[in-house]
């Protein structure tokens, strides 16, 4: 499974974590994102996600004129979306708990007779 | 990458320019919203890695990932799904148009020139749409170009307004847009008939008549005929010719319409430099007997008033014209005693009898 599929399901707690440490624009969030470790992460994603959560009212923006070249539109989280950051962090928590519990635990039984069968 | 290339602010503009026609069946606000600084940030994109992939996917993962309806969703009439097809052959030819154009550096500087031609194209747009509105009111023209103050403000209004345009300034509504192609592209038609009709008029200025030219009175090509000379048939001035028109009225050199106070215009000798007026010739007893020719001429130098001249007979222009055949040369020969003369009425002449024709010697001279 791609890094982007699993992605998919968290990128808003991830948009939002980050935006949520420090307003950011477009670019900047995709940055930060990646800096982290997400270098799958596409800029349109990001993107689309952003506009999503504006959308939804868990981020406001405010543009920010450039002297050289287009203007750089911010966004910052609302309390809406500190809400929903806080919900997503406790599903998290409990699925990726479950999941490592699930995953990492089968591991050297995989690691033993799957790692070179024809599934992979 | 050469110096020519497009900035990565171009590139980036270009590429949010083609996600957006990838995006166009979504609302206009909803577009605004989404793309609101994505140039700024595609730039950057660009300064960091110089990727931007391929437009058509990135839209797509913009729409998927902002949770809005994919483009079949929204798509509902045959209508508008052939509008979509239309926009993605105009949207497909415009990149590969403007790959072209990217391809040599040589290209790119040739558009780089043309766009650097582009406030020539808004100057003529606005004049060119000037002209034709002018021609739709029915403005009066000279040599095909409409001058006047009204027409000249029009132009410059125009001018401007197309100007703004070109820098992209005062189109506030949407609609203003669709007007702006529509007339750039009726502008380009007719730039060539204009330019034409305006090079015509420049290099071959006609000059407009008040009204055809009118010559009263007996004229040829335009020149007025003041009198007439009239030769017999050896050749032989004749003196008091009256002549008659197709219709057996006098025919007359009186000027405006031989009305009256009609005269014959006024002749002019150059040999003598002399003024000629005219009157009645001098057999004609009465007095509207304009008919009868050569008419009398009264002449004085270009100094005087000929008007007080005495009329006097006519000074013929010849003396004596060509016999037209030798029978009625024969005729005449045979009163003359020119010596030359004597054998052509032996051979020709003798049978004819005395010359009937009016001798003008005897009357006139």
């Amino acid at each position: 499974m791609e890094a982007t599929q699993l992605l998919k399901g968290v990128l808003d707690a991830a948009v939002l974590a980050v935006v949520q440490q420090d307003d950011g624009y477009g670019y900047d969030v995709v940055r930060r994102l990646r800096d982290a470790g997400l270098e799958e992460v596409g800029d349109a994603s990001v993107y689309g996600t952003l506009r999503r959560l504006y959308a939804a009212g868990a981020l406001s923006t405010y543009v920010v004129p450039s002297e050289d070249g287009p203007h750089r539109k911010y966004y910052s989280i609302t309390p809406v979306g500190e809400q929903l950051l806080d919900q997503q962090r406790g599903t998290w928590r409990r699925f990726s708990a479950v999941l490592s519990e699930l995953i990492l635990q089968q591991q050297p039984a995989l690691t033993d007779s799957e790692a070179k069968g024809p599934r992979a | 990458m050469t110096t020519t290339a497009p900035t990565h602010e171009q590139q980036a503009s270009r590429f949010a320019a083609s996600v957006r026609e990838h995006l166009s069946d979504l609302p206009e606000a909803e577009l605004d919203e989404l793309l609101d600084g994505l140039p700024a940030d595609l730039a950057e994109r660009l300064d960091d890695d110089g990727e931007l992939g391929d437009p058509r996917q990135y839209a797509d993962e913009l729409r998927q990932a902002a949770g809005l309806p994919s483009r079949g969703e929204v798509r509902t009439a045959p209508s508008r799904r052939m509008r979509e097809t239309l926009r993605e052959t105009r949207i497909r030819f415009a990149e590969r148009t403007s790959d072209f154009w990217a391809a040599t550096p040589a290209r790119r500087s040739l558009i780089e020139f043309l766009l650097a031609l582009r406030p020539v194209w808004w100057v003529l747009r606005g004049l060119v749409l000037g002209w034709l509105l002018l021609m739709l009111a029915g403005h009066p023209v000279v040599n095909g170009l409409p001058f006047s103050f009204p027409a000249l403000l029009l132009a410059s209004v125009l001018v401007i307004v197309s100007v703004q345009w070109g820098r992209g300034r005062w189109q506030p509504k949407a609609w203003t847009v669709g007007l702006r192609r529509v007339t750039s592209a009726v502008a380009a038609l007719l730039l060539l008939p204009v330019t034409g009709i305006a090079w015509n008029a420049l290099t071959n200025p006609v000059y407009i008549e008040s009204g055809p030219i009118v010559v009263d009175g007996l004229s040829i090509d335009g020149i007025p005929i003041s009198s007439i000379f009239a030769f017999d048939c050896a050749g032989q001035p004749i003196d008091g010719v009256q002549l008659f028109d197709q219709n057996g009225q006098p025919l007359t050199t009186l000027h405006r319409d031989g009305g009256a106070g009609a005269e014959p215009v006024w002749g002019f000798d150059e040999e003598r430099q002399e003024n000629i007026v005219y009157d009645r010739n001098g057999l004609a007893g009465y007095a509207g007997m304009w008919n009868v020719f050569p008419l009398q001429e009264a002449r004085a130098g270009i100094d005087r008033d000929p008007t007080r001249a005495e009329p006097r007979d006519a000074t013929w222009p010849l003396a004596e014209t060509l016999p037209l055949s030798p029978a009625c040369a024969g005729a005449e020969n045979a009163q003359s005693t020119t010596p030359e003369a004597g054998p052509a009425e032996t051979s020709g002449g003798g049978p004819v009898g005395p010359d009937s024709a009016g001798r003008p010697d005897a009357s006139g001279r």
